[in-house]
């Protein structure tokens, strides 16, 4: 190789190693994120705007005011928007607030701003839910970000306010939670359908089924918040267009914290020709009623069990709703609970490592629902309550009943806990 | 015939301090010297990189009227970058697709990543740099020359 190829090649070298270290790898950046803010609102025409503020706090001290030569940027983000297909109008959904921040050394910096939801001022009656996600970030170009910074990001999200006509608390599944009915006037295409859009619940979805069931005659679909489903109008209009919807849970809730509320009315729409007249008839029921107990169960050391039942029989009840215990438990073991099921259910309320020392406050406490099956006598559930070890020193659990009914007295406020050895 | 640019001393110092810079120094002595080094090293850099890119793959010497525009078309790209926010958004997204395929080879990311990128107009101190690929290349070229006359001489 003689000198010119040899030049040739190391210009092809630094030419390549030149391009990455410009382009490919520059700048190396590293972000602080607050947390995540999550937020639900109601537009309707009654409440046709909403404004969030928020407020951005940053700090970092660490640098020179002269400046850190760090590039550091403050960045809302919102994700997880949803909102049905009204076109509502969401003012700075994304984008950043820019701080004086190339030589940025600040202590308890504060930026706000607001997140203006407006409803389309052409729609006359219906509601939206618009949930998100917010979040704060200070991005560097550095790999590093500074020990001491840090970003908070707060919101003040006004409180929904739930008309007390349109609270839904929970029933049995075969009670329908809302009727609509639908008519039709006018000669329907064959093609055309009903459009029918739920937006989901006014609480957190968590505490809540995620789905409805809408029935029409003899057939049903399930509807998830944002996702429409149509009906072929035929279905609907036989004999005549006339139908009721009715909607029902499609599946049990994990608890009975309600009340909540089914947005009322549905979003129903037809397409095609023809007019659709459509009215809701919700069905009012009665505020829960409850009666909290708090028992102390002492497990006594035994080798070699590894589950237990907890029995809970109240007195009778005068009613045909189904009353519900909410079953929330502390347990002070070196071996804890593992799970609670009920009826070949598995509900998991979570791992359980309590590690249990003298003195400390018990670390382990979970809570699940179970409906208490009710006979003419008396309402009662059994909990098998499974622990992941076998249990080798004494343990107690703090059971914490609350017993949740709708559309009926508590009669006795009387709760038997009881342990027994399946075997 | 001068030799490429891309191997002048003023070059290669150029790309080793952009990268000592931004990948040790900055973190380890954040500060407005450490803040400014890659803006000099990379304004430097970058015509050198064009002119030097462009001679290996047609094999001749570009002019030096050329050196002088691609200096120039680098240091309005700078300005524009510092002191506009489209041009910011710009360099954003531009850099950001120029990292794709390497993001996409290390780390197999599947979509275009803008960097971040705050206009700075305090950044513009280091404008001068765009054109010390003008000044080298007649340093090149008489060492080039020296270089040819001894190679003949010997």
């Amino acid at each position: 190789m003689n000198r010119s190829h040899f030049q040739r090649l190391a210009t092809i070298l630094v030419i390549v190693a030149g391009w990455i270290a410009l382009v490919a790898t520059s700048p190396p950046s590293s972000t602080i994120e607050s947390e995540e803010f999550t937020g639900t609102v109601i537009v309707s025409p009654e409440r046709p705007e909403v404004r969030v503020p928020f407020d951005l706090e940053f700090t970092q001290d660490e640098h020179d005011p002269g400046g850190s030569g760090m590039t550091i940027d403050v960045v809302h983000s919102w994700t997880d928007i949803a909102a049905s297909r009204l076109p509502v109008t969401i003012q700075n959904p994304s984008g950043s607030v820019e701080v004086d921040s190339r030589y940025f050394v600040c202590r308890d910096c504060e930026s706000s701003g607001e997140l203006v939801i407006e409803w389309p001022w052409w729609e006359t009656e219906g509601s939206v839910v618009v949930t998100w996600v917010a979040s704060a970030a200070l991005s560097y170009d550095t790999d590093t970000p500074p020990a001491d910074a840090s970003v908070a990001f707060e919101m003040d999200v006004p409180p929904i306010e739930i008309e007390e006509s349109r609270i839904h608390p929970v029933e049995a599944l075969d009670e329908p939670i809302q009727r609509e009915e639908l008519s039709l006037e006018g000669e329907p295409d064959p093609a055309d359908h009903f459009r029918i859009a739920w937006p989901g619940w006014h609480v957190d979805p968590k505490e809540v089924p995620n789905s409805v069931l809408v029935r029409w005659g003899d057939q049903s679909a399930t509807l998830v918040p944002g996702l429409a489903v149509e009906i072929p109008v035929t279905d609907l209009c036989i004999p005549d267009c006339e139908a009721e919807l009715t909607y029902f849970l499609d599946r049990e809730p994990s608890s009975f914290l309600g009340p909540w509320e089914l947005i009322a009315p549905l979003t129903a729409a037809f397409v095609g020709g023809g007019t659709v007249e459509m009215s809701v008839n919700n069905i009012p029921v009665p505020s829960a009623k409850s009666a909290a107990i708090e028992r102390e169960v002492t497990i006594p050391p035994d080798p070699g069990q590894e589950e237990l039942v907890l029995t809970i029989v109240t007195d009778p009840i005068h009613d045909e709703i189904a009353p519900v215990a909410r079953v929330s438990y502390v347990a002070t073991a070196a071996d804890s609970v593992a799970w609670v099921e009920y009826d070949r259910l598995t509900t998991r309320v979570g791992e359980h490592s309590a590690a249990y020392v003298d003195g400390e406050e018990p670390k382990d406490q979970d809570s699940t629902s179970v409906p208490l099956l009710c006979d003419q006598l008396e309402c009662g559930a059994v909990v098998p309550i499974v622990f992941e070890n076998e249990l080798t020193e004494a343990a107690s659990l703090l059971l914490d009943l609350d017993i949740e009914v709708f559309h009926a007295d508590i009669v006795g406020h009387q709760v038997h806990a009881s342990l027994t050895d399946p075997e | 015939m001068r030799r490429s640019l891309i191997l002048h001393p003023v070059a290669l110092t150029a790309l080793v301090v952009l990268v000592v810079n931004d990948h040790i120094l900055k973190d380890r002595y954040p500060g407005l010297a450490t803040g400014k080094f890659s803006d000099f090293a990379g304004l430097a850099l970058l015509p050198v990189l064009v002119v030097s890119t462009i001679e290996l793959a047609s094999r001749r010497r570009l002019s030096r009227r050329v050196l002088w525009l691609i200096s120039s078309a680098a240091a309005l790209g700078f300005v524009f970058a510092e002191t506009t926010a489209f041009g910011s958004l710009l360099f954003e997204h531009g850099l950001g697709v120029a990292q794709f395929p390497v993001r996409l080879l290390l780390s197999g990311a599947d979509s275009v990543a803008p960097i971040r990128h705050v206009a700075d107009v305090a950044d513009l101190i280091a404008l001068p740099a765009a054109f010390i690929a003008c000044l080298i290349s007649r340093d090149a070229a008489v060492g080039s020359r020296e270089s040819d006359h001894h190679h003949l001489t010997v």
